[in-house]
């Protein structure tokens, strides 16, 4: 299967580098095809809100830039990690910057699934997420909201997301987390 | 006046027009002025790209911070998320502490105001780690029906918002939490699911077809094979 990792970490932190290489190795022993986008690196611009993505050229974002290869390489892979330090119990900056572009893969149109309006699927199906969200310490309350905002996502994507929180604490091992991580998406996709 | 003080609402929406956001924030701060606070309003969008310092004087000046924010894939806007990244590291590095309170609207184009719960859950834990005093959050659904109006204007459809944003200038004033019946008033829906969804599924057409888009708008364009 084809991966994505989309590496969320903000310009300077260099300790999401040897995380990212470590979910990389684990993937490949998994048999995984996988590639990295360090989104610092990228030029994307911020989603303005201005619908033009679903009013003016369906499915395809106003800006042209690096966000509308992003978005046509997220629908095209089978599995796609949002790897991001947690920041106030949510993703970095970087990694909703480019997230936030991805609304063209959905219609602005609405349905109701379990009780809850959504927004209807622009595509057929949608890549598994398995979320690594990175923490330099204990914190159960931010624990507890990025747990919710998987979650919420899930919902909202048509697509099973999974992960959660991994300690970057001393005598926590990172690649057992890790592994733990990215196994719950290996049963899942058999 | 020594003793004046400061509101400082902060915009998290990147739009610069037909904001929701700022329709609701500013019914705040206008509130606020007229009982006598120094009030300033930041846009992030520009903010972030101009004067970061200016960013940093103002919230560090201010005695009541008020965040209005759209709802974006579940969570804020990255701009403002960029924001807090970078007051968070500020704050840690500062010398003089006032006591400062925050409150927080977040509104979106669901239906439901329970989709912003988790942003504001972001909002608040900021609010702490930030050395703010957290007033309370508000979550509205169904923002687009505001569409950039000023809140005093739309009569009826507003006046339970109406009502939970002077309550929460009650608050404000006497720096207490903003009561849970002014959050359910803002939590209620404007009209019935229903009849919003329908409106803003006939509405998205009527747009396209502004831009001659009508007849693609289930376009597939990065489909493979």
């Amino acid at each position: 299967m084809k991966a994505l990792i989309l590496n969320g970490a903000l310009k300077g932190d260099k300790s999401m580098t040897t995380i990212n290489k470590l979910a990389e190795e684990i993937l490949i022993e998994q048999g995984h095809e996988v590639e990295s986008i360090l989104l610092h690196e990228k030029e994307i611009g911020e989603c303005i809100g201005c619908f033009g993505c679903w009013v003016k050229s369906p499915g395809i974002c106003v800006i042209d830039d690096y966000g509308r290869i992003l978005t046509e390489t997220i629908i095209n892979r089978d599995i796609v990690i949002y790897l991001t330090p947690v920041v106030y119990g949510g993703y970095s900056s970087e990694l909703k910057k480019a997230l936030d572009r991805t609304i063209p893969l959905l219609l602005p149109f609405f349905k109701k699934i379990n009780g809850e309006v959504h927004h209807k699927e622009r595509y057929k199906s949608y890549p598994n997420v398995i979320v690594l969200g990175i923490m330099s310490h204990e914190d159960n309350e931010m624990e507890e909201i990025f747990n919710s905002l998987i979650k919420r996502n899930s919902l909202n994507w048509y697509n099973s997301f999974s992960g959660g929180t991994i300690k970057n604490i001393s005598g926590k091992d990172i690649k057992y987390q890790l592994k733990e991580k990215l196994n719950i998406m290996e049963v899942r996709t058999c | 006046m020594l003793n004046e003080k400061k509101a400082l609402l902060l915009i998290g929406s990147p739009k610069l027009k037909k904001s929701t956001s700022e329709s609701l924030g500013n019914y705040l701060l206008e509130g606020l002025c007229k009982n006598g606070y120094r009030c300033n309003k930041l846009h992030i969008l520009s903010t972030l790209k101009n004067d970061v310092k200016e960013l940093f004087y103002n919230i560090n000046d201010t005695d009541i911070l008020i965040i209005s924010s759209p709802l974006y894939v579940d969570s804020l806007p990255s701009p403002l998320i960029r924001a807090f990244e970078l007051i968070g590291q500020n704050r840690e590095e500062r010398e003089n502490v006032k006591n400062q309170s925050m409150i927080s609207i977040v509104n979106s184009g669901f239906p439901e105001s329970f989709h912003n719960d988790t942003a504001l859950k972001i909002c608040k834990n900021f609010a702490h780690k930030a050395d703010f005093q957290w007033l309370g959050g508000f979550a509205m659904g169904g923002g687009p029906a505001i569409n950039g109006m000023p809140i005093k204007d739309l009569g009826g459809m507003t006046r339970n918002i109406v009502k939970a944003l002077d309550i929460a200038l009650d608050a404000i004033a006497n720096n207490k939490s903003i009561p849970l019946e002014a959050t359910n008033m803002m939590s209620s829906n404007l009209i019935p699911t229903w009849l919003y969804t329908l409106i803003a599924d006939k509405g998205w057409k009527t747009q396209a077809k502004k831009f001659n888009a009508h007849k693609n708008l289930y376009a597939k364009p990065y489909i493979k094979g």
